[in-house]
Order: structure tokens, then sequence, then C-alpha cells
């Protein structure tokens, strides 16, 4: 295993390169087939308001996975975050107030998930599974028998809102992202992030608080739930107990297609935002295209799968078959993963 | 860490697995195009002149559900005859996010349809995509579960609530009398037509059968195992339950799975609203003792016919009145919901008619 070297960082890594030529593939096959996809350069941009929000959950979830943990309330706490803003908003709060309550609501769920990750040191797999429950009933009861609907023209601008000829929700995500990525490549908080994920016990011997920035990193992920779950509620221009739930699993195939490991300690949280666009505009213009939702999930899964095999083509060290690859990496992991135990 | 991905292979391995990836998207997309290879027409829907051919997407909650199928039958029985092109679509899990997808990819695709007729997922998330595609020139009717009105131009409601409500009171009463307590177990908290019955059959009681009593309800989340727990809990919480009213469809074969559990088939009454195909069994041993619902598949052809009349411009405003074909006439309404159009009375199904039916 080789010692940590100084990244080379002005390379463009190879995943992220194969994903940009993918996703310029995609864009150009689209624009050539489907009249009304590149709606004169603007029309593409404004279908990305229908994939922003899986994006917003992608940015959370995949610092979350790179310490090699996991964050399955993620969707939940959208939907509650959706149904807190609606329902301030109804009872005549206003906006500011409504959001800045729900965001609240999602920050609150992230905090606990990392305290009890961190301090109780329960698996959070675990943990995540029951704060979606919790927040999903949260949302159900809030919720009622009619959930909120009819907001503010203002406040659906954040959903449908254009700036020039960009969506606000586009602006917001861009603006999120550049923040994450920062935040992972080139701070101590990201480092600590990545190296948890590859050796928590490395992590803990090398002075690292581990358990601050595991509890840092459970929190973003329930402020980018709180602000996902806002975008919906305004695109939508109303919000039910569902409408985050159904974006995790989306949202955390953004990460892994973006190179992200599994298991943690490896990828770029910008490898993940190109994954984001080539998987949102593939379900878009597959649709456009005529093409029933069953077959967007199978080729997604599909995609996922050749994607994965595309990787690991890519970590093969030179004269290694892909299984050979695959078994080191495999021995690796086996020796990586007690390190979880403490 | 970046130092050991970066540096572990060579520029050719790059290049060649770009390329790669690049060639499956292209080769995914190219055999996913067949359907639009053809289309050359305008991107707009154009006007419809009287009796040109029209294409009507049929979008209901998701896919692969027997009463939506079967509405797909009954619509492509009369497709033909009105020159009419059903085209079936829906996602794979009934989300109204996703529903409103497919009608954004509809809306935007190279052969938009001149009708969309949609069952919502719920009664808001679908209201942007529709009103875009209204926006469009496409023309928007609903069935069996519909949005806020101003996003649609008729709906086709399934059967009138208070009668549903009757008939189903009606039953219970003929077949374990007037008094007693009975469990309504329905779906979610905000499905709009479950309460709708809820409601009927409460004021029904009401002004009826005082002596009856509605207990708690339950909610089975349209999901069958729990609508078997939640049944159970009534039967369990209401030792005087005579009847249990199942109104969903996946709610149906939860209360007679937990009736049949608990071994008091027969000694309470299970009357519900669902598809006969899922319930044939339970028909044979006697322990459903009520069913009801509508001919979907002569729901189906009433969508075909509305879908005709509207891309033509010819369907009634509200108070009118039209034919269509066989099914007999219909009347547009503002009761409940503006332009509404009750398709029939409640259908019973029994031992003996229910193999008539397949869905």
């Amino acid at each position: 295993m080789t010692n940590i070297a100084l990244p080379r960082r002005y390379t463009l890594p190879a995943w992220g390169l194969t994903l940009i030529v993918a996703l310029v593939a995609e864009l150009v096959y689209f624009s050539l087939t489907t009249r009304q996809f590149a709606g004169h350069g603007t029309g593409m941009l404004v279908l990305t308001e229908q994939f922003v929000p899986i994006g917003i959950l992608a940015l959370g979830a995949g610092m979350v996975i790179l310490t090699g943990n996991i964050d399955l309330s993620a969707g939940a706490t959208a939907s509650l975050s959706a149904i807190v803003v609606g329902t301030e908003l109804r009872h005549g709060v206003g906006m500011w107030g409504a959001i800045g309550i729900a965001v609240a609501a999602g920050v609150g769920f992230g905090l606990f998930n990392g305290l009890v990750v961190a301090l109780l040191g329960i698996d959070s797999l675990l943990v995540t599974l029951a704060t979606q429950f919790i927040a999903t009933s949260l949302a159900t009861s809030i919720g009622g028998e009619s959930p909120p609907y009819g907001f503010s023209d203002m406040f659906q601008r954040i959903g449908t809102g254009l700036v020039g000829p960009i969506p606000s929700a586009l602006l917001l995500f861009l603006v999120l992202a550049a923040i994450t990525v920062i935040l992972v490549s080139r701070t101590g908080f990201g480092r600590a992030l990545t190296l948890i994920g590859y050796s928590r016990s490395a992590a803990d011997y090398s002075g690292i608080r581990t358990r601050r920035t595991l509890v840092i990193a459970f929190t973003l992920s329930g402020l980018f739930s709180g602000i996902a779950g806002l975008v919906l509620a305004a695109y939508y221009n109303s919000a039910r107990d569902d409408i985050g739930t159904t974006l995790l699993l989306p949202a955390i195939t953004c990460v892994v297609l973006g190179g992200v490991d599994i298991f943690g300690g490896k990828g770029r949280i910008a490898e993940v935002v190109v994954a984001v666009f080539f998987l949102g505009f593939l379900s878009q213009g597959l649709l456009m295209s005529g093409r029933s939702s069953l077959t967007v999930t199978m080729i997604t899964g599909i995609l996922l799968i050749v994607a994965l095999v595309v990787k690991l083509s890519l970590e093969r060290q030179s004269g290694e078959s892909l299984g050979g690859a695959l078994r080191r990496l495999l021995s690796q992991r086996g020796f990586r993963r007690p390190a979880r135990q403490r | 860490m970046s130092m050991r991905q970066a540096s572990g292979f060579t520029t050719r391995a790059r290049f060649g697995a770009a390329v790669l990836a690049a060639a499956a998207v292209v080769s995914v997309s190219a055999c996913s195009s067949g359907s639009n290879a053809g289309g050359t027409s305008g991107g707009s829907v154009a006007k419809v002149k009287s009796g040109d051919p029209i294409t009507v997407a049929i979008v209901p909650k998701l896919l692969g559900l027997s009463v939506f199928e079967a509405n797909v039958k009954g619509a492509k029985q009369v497709a033909p005859s009105l020159k009419v092109t059903v085209n079936y679509t829906a996602s794979v899990q009934a989300s109204g996010p996703d529903q409103a997808n497919i009608i954004n990819g509809l809306v935007k695709s190279n052969n938009p349809p001149n009708v969309i007729a949609y069952s919502a997922n719920d009664p808001t998330s679908e209201v942007p995509a529709l009103m875009a595609a209204k926006a469009a020139g496409i023309k928007v009717i609903g069935f069996d579960s519909d949005v806020t009105a101003t996003a649609r131009d008729y709906f086709i409601q399934d059967t009138g609530y208070p009668e549903m409500g009757k008939a189903l009171i009606d039953a219970v009463v003929q077949k374990f009398g007037d008094s007693g307590t009975i469990g309504i177990l329905s779906s979610t908290k905000d499905a709009t037509i479950q309460n709708a019955w809820i409601d009927a059959m409460q004021s029904y009681i009401k002004s009826s059968y005082p002596k009856l009593k509605v207990g708690p309800i339950g909610y089975g989340q349209s999901n069958q195992a729990t609508s078997q727990t939640q049944a159970t809990n009534l039967i369990n919480s209401n030792p005087d339950l005579k009847a249990l009213i199942p109104i969903d469809g996946a709610a149906v074969p939860g209360a007679l799975a937990a009736v049949k559990a608990i071994g008091k088939a027969g000694k309470i009454g299970v009357f519900g609203i669902g598809d006969p195909n899922p319930n044939k069994q339970y028909f044979e041993d006697g322990s459903l003792t009520g069913l009801f619902l509508w001919d979907e598949v002569k729901q189906g052809q009433l969508i075909a016919y509305v879908a005709r009349k509207v891309a033509d411009g010819t369907m009634p405003a509200a108070g009118g009145t039209f034919t269509a074909g066989d099914l007999g006439s219909f009347t547009v309404s503002d009761d409940p919901a503006p332009g509404t159009i009750i398709f029939s009375k409640p259908l019973e199904f029994t031992k003996d008619n229910y193999k008539q039916y397949d869905f």
C-alpha cells in the first residue's frame, strides 16, 4: 500500500473524464434525436429542475458515504422538511421563517443521527433506518388528511423560478455543490472525512477528531435534506409525506456512479456532481423519447453495472486481469474493514 | 490517496474506458429510440379537425395494476372505431413526482399526444406538469383519481360517492342487522377518494341507521401485509365488531386474511371496495360477504369516447349531456368538482357473477 503522497491536484481524474465524455455524448445524442430536448440550449437547463433535489441529497449522502457510513434517513428528512415548510406557510408564517423552521428540522435529524453514530458507536445503517421511520411518521402526522399545497409565487420561485436563462433551483444546486467540493477536497475536514472512511483506527491514532467529523458529516447531510425538501415543495407547489422518500435510492446511485466507494475512503464530490447530471439527463431524455419509466429504471440498472465494471478496469494495475483487480481490491477491503470495530 | 488512484493506469486505459462508456451510452439510447425515428411532424400539438386520427396517452398511477390494465383494454376495444391510438405509459412505483416526470416527458416528446388521461397519485404533485400539457395545447382528462380542477378539462369519476357509501352500508345491514360496530380499513390518511367514501358512509349511517357505530379507522398504506395487521388490530380492539369494510384494493385481501387467521370467517362480515380477481378464493369459501366496484373495462371505453370528443371540441359544458356509443348517455356536472362525469352506479360482484369480469 502506497503511503500518503501529495495528490497531483490538477490532473483530470480518469473516472471524472469518463463521466464527462458520457454526459456530453448523451446530451448530443438526445439533442439530435428529441426535438425539444435542447430547447435552444435553455430547454435543457430547465430539465434540471426535475432532478436537482436528487442532486442536493447526493451531496450530503456522498459526504456520509465517504466516511464509510450511510444515511438512509435523507429522503424521509426531505419529506419532513417539505411538509413542515408547507404547513408553516399555510399557517401564515413568513416565507423565511417557514424555511428556517424546515431547515432546522433537517439539521436536527442530521445532528441526532451524527451524535448517536459517533458517541454510541451504533452502525449508521441501523440508526438512520430508525430515524427514517421517525421522520416519515412525523411527516405523515403533520400532513394529516389534506397535506399543504398552493404556496405563494415568491416561494414557488425556489423550485421553478429563472435567473436569466438559468433555473434558480439549478443555481442553488451549483452553489451547494461548489461549497461541498471545496469542503471535501480542500480542507482538513474533507481529508478527515476520507481518512475515517479509509481506516477509522488510523484516523483515531493520527489525532483526527473522528467523532466531531462524523457528527458534522451527518449534520450536513440533514441540512442538505432539509434544503432538498424546500426545493421539492416549491417545485410541486405542494408537499406530501412521500415526496422525498423516493429520491433516496436515486441519490445513492448518483454517489456510487460518481465513483465514491460505498465502503468509504475513496471518491470525489465533483464526480458525483457529474453523475447527477448524467443520470438526470438520461432519465429525462429517455422519457422524452417516449420510453416508459420501466425502460428508464432498467437502463439505469444496466448502466450502473457497466459503470462499475469500467471503473474497476480503470483501477487495474498494469498487467492485472479484471478478476485479479477485483480480488486485490476485495482483499484490501477485508484488511480494512475490521478498523470499524475500534 | 488520489495519487494512488490517478497514477495506477495508463493514458491508453483511460481513453479506452472513456470510449467504452460513451459507446455504452449511445448504444443503449439508440436501441431505445425506435419509436420516435419516424416522427417528422411539428413540435407543438396541432389543432385536430373533427374525425382526424388522434393519440391518447393513458397515464394511470403506476404500471401493472390489473384495474388500470382493464381500463386500457376497454379503451383499446373502442379505439379503432374512434380513430384513436392508445399509448399506455406510467411509472414503476405509485409516486406523484414520478408521474409528473412521465407527463413532462410526454409533453416535450417529438410526438406529443393529443389527449392525456391520468389517474393521479395525489391531488397536487401532477398539477404543474398537467398545466404545462394544457399550455402546449394538449387536452387533459382525469379518471379514477382527480387533481385540482383547474389543471384538467374533464374528470371521469368512478361512481357517485353517496351511492357507494349507501350500497356498502345497505349490504352490511341486510346481512348483519342495523346495530353494532363496523370497522373501516382505508389506504392512507390523505387518500381523497377513500376519505370521500368514509364521509359518505358516516353520513348515511347518521341519517338512516343511528344504532350502527363506526369504530376507529385503520390505514393499511395500500399494502396487503400492513392492511392485515391493521385489520387484526381493529378486530382485537373491538370485541363487538360486526363487519370490516376495506375500501382499497390491497385492504380487501388483507382484511380477509386477518378474519380468516383469527378464525372469525363468517362471523365477522367483510364488505369491500375492490376488484374481484385477487379475491376469487374468498368468494368460494364465503368469507367475502360483499364486494363493490364498477366495470373497469367499460370505464376504459368511456375514456376513449371522452378523449375523442374533447379533441374534437364537442364535449358539452356543465349541465349538458353526451352519448358514448353503446355505453349510453352521460351528464357533465359541476358537483362535486367542475367538469365531472360520473361513470356508473356501484357494481356488486357476487359468487355468481364475478367470473364474468377479468380484472
